[in-house]
């Protein structure tokens, strides 16, 4: 080997993929829901705290701090939590499992001081934090690794139920108090597994179980029937009122909106405009055109992460991508499904655009993550 | 247990690779989602054309409610010449309770009625039940024309308490009259505390109200909302020619009158003779301008539930009545100097004729008596005035004729309605040309026998002394608007001359000489030149026994160059022995005077040096004129 060779082999070595382009639409969507929780928030923020950018200001603190941890989890290698450490007595991964196990325990212990169930812990000045959302880093990053280590046990359906009975105790804790992110956790899991099994028939057995534990939850918990009634009968039933309202403010946007800030749907009509229903006001304000673009940057994204999916250097790497594709696309989907009506309701925020810390905290962690995988490949 | 063994094993097809098998289960998986946010663009497609047109009128039906608020208006003020505020409006706001929003959250329920009862004192368990009940409700009036005060007092409540919720204000205006009863007639009141209904406040009511605003939303043709405010073009400012001390010390007066004395009526004109403009106008005892319908002060609390409805209503026109100009009477002798004064115009008299009085005078067969029955002798053109001689006057409308006469009494506005800008004011009844044979003109010679009205005659007899002009009485100055620009003036309209500058003069020198030695001396009042004429007038049906008659003084001060005319009229005074005597009327004007001029800017004068050259036989005043006063027991057949 010549010298040059060698240089040239350390180069090529060397020299990283980093999708920036993952990274710039990741940041753009953020942005762009910064832009959006503005417009959506300030008549109500001023209304009732009379300070129209409370919202905004929240969001973007939020942002930047998510930024920085994006970047700074970007340049960790993802291999280290699944990497026995010398200053933690397991593997990082097993801890982060247990803490948080504890914290929904904690949760579903204490947290019933309201009445009704609570999904934050209080931290004073900082706001409130959802465990939960912690949660779905550790379904992730667990899934991936216990599949990752035998991939082709998931061949049987055996295998499949040892890694949902490895995930049980911290899913059904937050099922406790938080449908809709269980739901996402499990069809995180369940992707993650889908994809890495060779055989694929069994799921058909576990899609037909699934909907078996969707009708027996409907009836141990009749409310959830009562969302199935009003998605049904949109228009006259009283509980319809805030998807109603956001459909008003969809159908009435016409191809290209109302121009941005000149919705009137937010000013007081639709409830909590700015969280789960912030899609319906980008219909409203920007039109269909607005509301496809926006679509389109998620496909964009999904397909980035896709790509570095198949590329990734290895199969924990694949499999992590996997489940932020999984997670990602889910919440998309459902969040515009209910806003749309096509299904009943549920919370679910919109990724990235939706007001809410916690959540924009923990996607743009997992982005880091992915990040991390696609600044390992290396180019041939 | 076998899951929980993670021991990987070795597989020789390295299962650690994600092999084509996988990344195509992704590409799939891939390709599902993307299948699924298409199906939702077409969803989203179809939301748009289906339903476009519906949603989007529900949206517009929801917003044109929420954005129409009435701006309302504040009605002008009223003020008098000094700018002291006779009549003003105030904000106040009706507390609106919404229980839509408080029952939004349970958790705002008893905070907000907290505040409610600490507040305004409502009752909490009633404010619970209307929550309960209405709980749909929007907008429920809880109560009306609250202060500012509460209102900032609830709002600090409020901003503590972000659990206060649901209650919010709705501004309004209430007419407030700062002075009460005073100069209730002229002023008027409101109605509503928008609609004037009596006094300046409905002659003026087109002035004084404004143009609520609005402020609206509505959908430009890209369906923009544009929020518009229409502010409130507020009512203008009346400055009225009263003055608050001058109409205080008459209304004063008059009260002390009232205490002493029962009559029917009373009513005092204090004017301007040099402009028209009155300063105080004063019909009995007033009302309450904030309580118009409070019978009070005339009737006791048993009178006043005994009353039917008519009899209430009967009762309060009879209060609200302004004497001063929709009642009419026989003026009587006050008359006079307007008879002297046609004669004079007409050339017919000089200052130097003299009068023959044997006490009464035959007229078509009619006796017709003097207030002296045993004769004045012969009396100068003056002295018919100052010993107010019936038979002298009789002689003078007989030189003047009827057709004169006639001409002369509408000439100085009599029978007409002055067009004084107040509401309700009554023409008069003179005796029409063809009826005016020789007994009607002897009798209307001396002021008997036609109809008045107060202002007119103080009117007209403002030309006699003022150098002839006839001004338009007036209560109004001047209109500002609410830039605080003036928009209408004033500052007194002569209609037409009444007499010449001589006759005039000549008047002045007669009534200055009829208060110093005259029938009128009661009317002197200490340090100043003082000229009137007294009346007595028989009023309603000719009886022996039962007469009733009006009494009256008309004078001016200073008389060489008189700044104030005021006017007393006492209608009927119950009293059998002070019936007829005009010195009611007039010791009652010498104290009104005395009160009322300083405030007018008019000093005594310490020694009164008036030259007088009028000629007069018998400079002495006969007392016993003065306590008989000028009755006519006139028209019996000889």
């Amino acid at each position: 080997m010549t010298r040059d060779d060698m240089e040239q082999g350390k180069r090529r070595k060397k020299k990283r993929y980093y999708d920036y382009t993952l990274l710039f639409l990741v940041l753009f969507l953020v942005c762009f829901g910064m832009v959006m929780v503005y417009s959506v928030s300030y008549y109500n923020a001023n209304k009732y705290y009379n300070d129209p950018t409370l919202f905004l200001r929240k969001q973007a603190i939020f942002g930047v701090a998510g930024t920085v941890l994006m970047i700074f989890i970007s340049k960790i290698d993802y291999r280290i939590y699944v990497k026995k450490l010398p200053i933690l007595p397991m593997k990082p991964i097993f801890f982060l499992y247990l803490v948080c196990i504890l914290l929904q325990l904690y949760l579903v212990l204490f947290g019933d001081s309201t009445g009704g169930s609570q999904r934050w812990i209080e931290l004073g000045s900082f706001g409130k934090f959802q465990p939960s959302e912690i949660s779905k880093i550790c379904v992730l990053l667990l899934t991936a690794y216990v599949v990752k280590l035998a991939p082709q046990r998931l061949n049987s359906i055996k295998g499949f139920i040892r890694v949902l009975l490895i995930m049980a105790p911290l899913i059904a804790l937050v099922v406790w108090e938080n449908f809709s992110t269980a739901l996402v956790m499990g069809v995180m899991l369940v992707a993650i597994c889908f994809v890495a099994s060779r055989k694929k028939g069994y799921y058909i057995v576990i899609a037909l179980l699934l909907v078996a534990v969707g009708v027996v939850f409907i009836v141990l918990f009749p409310y959830r029937l009562e969302r199935i009634e009003v998605w049904r009968d949109i228009e006259n039933h009283p509980k319809g009122y805030q998807i109603l309202q956001g459909l008003y403010a969809i159908a009435s946007g016409g191809l290209f909106g109302k121009g941005l800030g000149q919705g009137v749907q937010k000013l007081g009509y639709i409830p909590e405009a700015h969280n789960d229903m912030i899609f319906s006001t980008i219909c409203e304000e920007l039109g269909m055109v607005g509301a496809f673009a926006v679509l389109f940057l998620f496909v964009l994204l999904l397909w980035r992460i896709f790509i570095i999916a198949i590329n990734a250097p290895d199969l924990f790497g694949s499999l992590i991508a996997t489940g932020v594709l999984a997670h990602i696309a889910v919440q998309v989907l459902i969040n515009v499904a209910v806003v749309t009506n096509t299904i009943p309701s549920t919370g679910i925020p919109l990724p990235f655009i939706s007001y809410g810390g916690s959540s924009l905290l923990v996607l743009m962690m997992e982005m880091g993550i992915v990040l991390n995988v696609s600044d390992r490949i290396e180019e041939v | 247990m076998w899951f929980l063994n993670m021991k990987q094993r070795k597989n020789k097809t390295n299962p650690r690779k994600f092999t084509r098998r996988m990344q195509a289960t992704l590409l799939f998986v891939f390709c599902v989602v993307f299948a699924l946010i298409f199906g939702i663009c077409c969803r989203l497609m179809w939301l748009n054309m289906d339903k476009g047109e519906g949603y989007g009128k529900k949206v517009l039906a929801q917003q044109s409610l929420g954005t129409n608020t009435n701006l309302p208006y504040r009605r002008g003020d009223i003020l008098d010449r000094n700018g002291v505020v006779l009549a003003s409006s105030t904000k106040v706001f009706n507390v609106i309770l919404d229980p839509s929003i408080v029952n939004m959250d349970k958790a705002n329920i008893e905070p907000t009625v907290a505040a409610l009862v600490a507040v305004y004192g409502l009752d909490a368990n009633e404010l619970r039940t209307t929550l309960a009940e209405k709980e749909k409700s929007a907008y429920i009036r809880l109560l009306r024309q609250q202060s500012l005060e509460s209102r900032l007092a609830f709002e600090e409540l409020a901003a503590k308490n972000k659990k206060i919720q649901g209650v919010w204000f709705e501004e309004e205006y209430t007419r407030n009259y700062p002075f009460g009863s005073l100069a209730s007639h002229v002023i008027g009141y409101t109605v509503g505390g928008d609609i004037g209904t009596w006094g300046i406040e409905q002659y003026y009511n087109d002035e004084l109200i404004g143009t609520n605003g609005r402020e609206y939303g509505y959908y430009d043709a890209e369906l923009n909302l544009v929020k518009v405010s229409k502010p409130a073009t507020q009512g203008n400012t009346i400055v009225s020619t009263l003055d608050v001390n001058v109409q205080r010390g008459v209304e004063k007066k008059v009260s002390e009158f009232l205490a002493q004395w029962d009559c029917e009526n009373i009513g005092v004109i204090v004017m301007n003779p040099n402009n028209g403009a009155i300063y105080a106008m004063a019909s009995n005892a007033g009302f309450d301008l904030n309580e118009p319908r409070n019978l009070s002060a005339y009737y006791s609390q048993e009178e006043i539930d005994a009353m039917s409805e008519e009899e209430t209503l009967k009762a309060l026109n009879r209060m609200w009545r302004n004497f001063c100009i929709s009642d009419t009477y026989e003026p009587g002798s006050t008359f006079k100097p307007f008879t002297v004064a046609a004669a004079l115009e007409e050339n017919l008299v000089k200052a130097s004729d003299t009068f023959v009085c044997d006490g009464y005078r035959m007229v078509a067969g009619y006796r017709i008596n003097c207030n002296r029955r045993s004769g004045h002798g012969v009396v100068t053109l003056t002295e018919s005035l100052m010993k107010s001689c019936n038979p002298a006057l009789m002689s003078i409308g007989e030189l003047l004729g009827r057709d004169s006469f006639h001409i002369y009494q509408e000439h100085f506005g009599f029978g007409q309605t002055t067009g004084v800008d107040l509401p309700g004011e009554s023409g008069s009844i003179l005796i029409p040309l063809e009826k005016l044979n020789v007994t009607e003109l002897a009798t209307s010679s001396f002021g008997q026998g036609f109809n008045i009205t107060m202002v007119q005659l103080a009117s007209a007899f403002c030309s006699l002394v003022n150098g002839g002009y006839y001004y338009q009485p007036h209560v109004v100055e001047e209109i500002r608007n609410a830039a605080g620009a003036v928009t209408y003036e004033n500052s007194g309209v002569a209609l037409n001359v009444s007499v010449s500058a001589q006759t005039s003069e000549f008047m002045r020198q007669a009534m200055y000489m009829t208060v110093e030695g005259g029938t009128a001396s009661l009317a002197k009042v200490d340090g100043y030149a003082v000229g009137g004429k007294t009346g007595t007038a028989q009023k309603g049906v000719r009886d022996k026994e039962n007469q009733k008659y009006v009494v009256s003084f008309i004078g001016c001060v200073p008389s060489e160059d008189p700044q104030v005319v005021i006017y007393v009229v006492i209608d009927e005074v119950h009293d059998e022995e002070k019936k007829a005597s005009s010195s009611l009327a007039t010791s009652l004007t010498s104290e009104i005077l005395e009160e009322i001029l300083p405030y007018l800017g008019i000093y005594p004068e310490g020694e009164i040096n008036y030259h007088i050259d009028l000629p007069v036989n018998d400079p002495t005043t006969n007392l016993d004129d003065l306590d008989e006063g000028d009755i006519i027991t006139t028209t019996e057949p000889e």
